[in-house]
């Protein structure tokens, strides 16, 4: 005969909630997720949060077509930038060479 | 504890790959940055645009987050990983850029007590092709705090301690944002529910915004 499993101690579901987001998105350490795997095993509110969170990371992760932007123009952008700054830094260190060549002469 | 580095696309970069990249910029090698930038430039839009909620100024922070990457590139001592250094950069120069143009944004709104069993909102998740609409505009309720740890732990599967490290905050903190973040989270996405959704009777009303 299998044995009534006893049922899940609210405290433990507490401190399991805290972790469920992390474990979730894979990133809990193996001491915790010990925790949460033993707990979810016989405890279906939790386990059902798990599955919601599950559904949110998957969501959040879908593609969106609407805000996939290509790096180009961004890019083109920024080595404008760096080109007008490595421009500046010469004119100056040439402004410098000239000054000390006057000093000097 | 490292978290995958979630690129679908084939741009996606190793952090093996990250570190060689950064070392080569920080010889100012131009080709490595054009290739380091083309592999952060997706999720830096995706994560700047929650922040921001603006193209043109996402794409204004990801270039300054760039360009300090460049000048700064020889500084990087590996004490976290290249994503994580980058992301706090961006982060904080984000952050920066609102506080000049505008008021960050954002108290959760108040949510009229909105309790929904889990297995209900697993249902109306599990349905239709909508549902990243639903999670998208529920998150721009949250405020900006909550959002980017959700953000940043769900969409970049990010640990708690590097999300600590990018928003500069204690490890407690992050925790104590996520677990409301949660639950804020499912509290709006109750309220932003089409009716057909969730069980009749499960959405209440909006109670107004927190100030």
């Amino acid at each position: 005969m299998t044995p009534t499993p006893m049922p899940p101690d609210p405290r433990q579901c507490e401190v399991v909630g805290e972790l469920l987001s992390w474990y979730a998105n894979g990133t809990l350490g193996p001491v915790d997720r010990a925790v949460v795997d033993a707990h979810i095993g016989t405890c279906e509110t939790c386990r059902t949060t798990l599955a919601v969170e599950r559904r949110l990371v998957e969501g959040m992760r879908a593609p969106r077509g609407n805000v996939e932007q290509s790096p180009h123009a961004g890019w083109q952008k920024l080595v404008a930038r760096l080109d007008a700054e490595e421009a500046a830094a010469l004119r100056e260190r040439d402004r410098r060479m000239a000054r000390i060549r006057l000093e000097a002469a | 504890m490292t978290s995958p580095d979630l690129h679908p696309d084939s741009s996606s970069s190793s952090a093996a790959d990250d570190l060689v990249l950064l070392g080569r910029v920080a010889e100012g090698d131009r080709d490595a940055f054009r290739r380091l930038y083309s592999h952060y430039h997706r999720r830096l839009h995706r994560f700047l645009m929650r922040l921001t909620r603006e193209r043109q100024l996402t794409e204004e922070v990801i270039n300054d987050t760039m360009m300090v990457v460049w000048q700064h590139a020889a500084d990087f001592r590996g004490a976290s990983r290249v994503s994580t250094w980058i992301l706090g950069i961006a982060y904080r120069r984000a952050l920066k850029t609102l506080e000049r143009t505008r008021n960050t944004n954002a108290q959760d709104i108040i949510v009229a007590a909105a309790s929904v069993p889990d297995g209900a909102l697993l249902d109306a998740l599990s349905q239709g092709t909508e549902t990243h609409d639903w999670i998208d505009s529920a998150l721009a309720k949250l405020s900006s705090e909550h959002r980017m740890v959700i953000e940043l732990a769900y969409f970049l599967g990010l640990s708690c301690e590097e999300i600590a490290e990018i928003v500069g905050c204690p490890l407690g903190t992050v925790k104590t944002r996520m677990f409301y973040g949660r639950e804020r989270l499912r509290q709006v996405l109750v309220l932003l529910a089409a009716p057909r959704k969730l069980a009749a009777g499960a959405v209440p009303a909006i109670g107004g915004s927190a100030g």
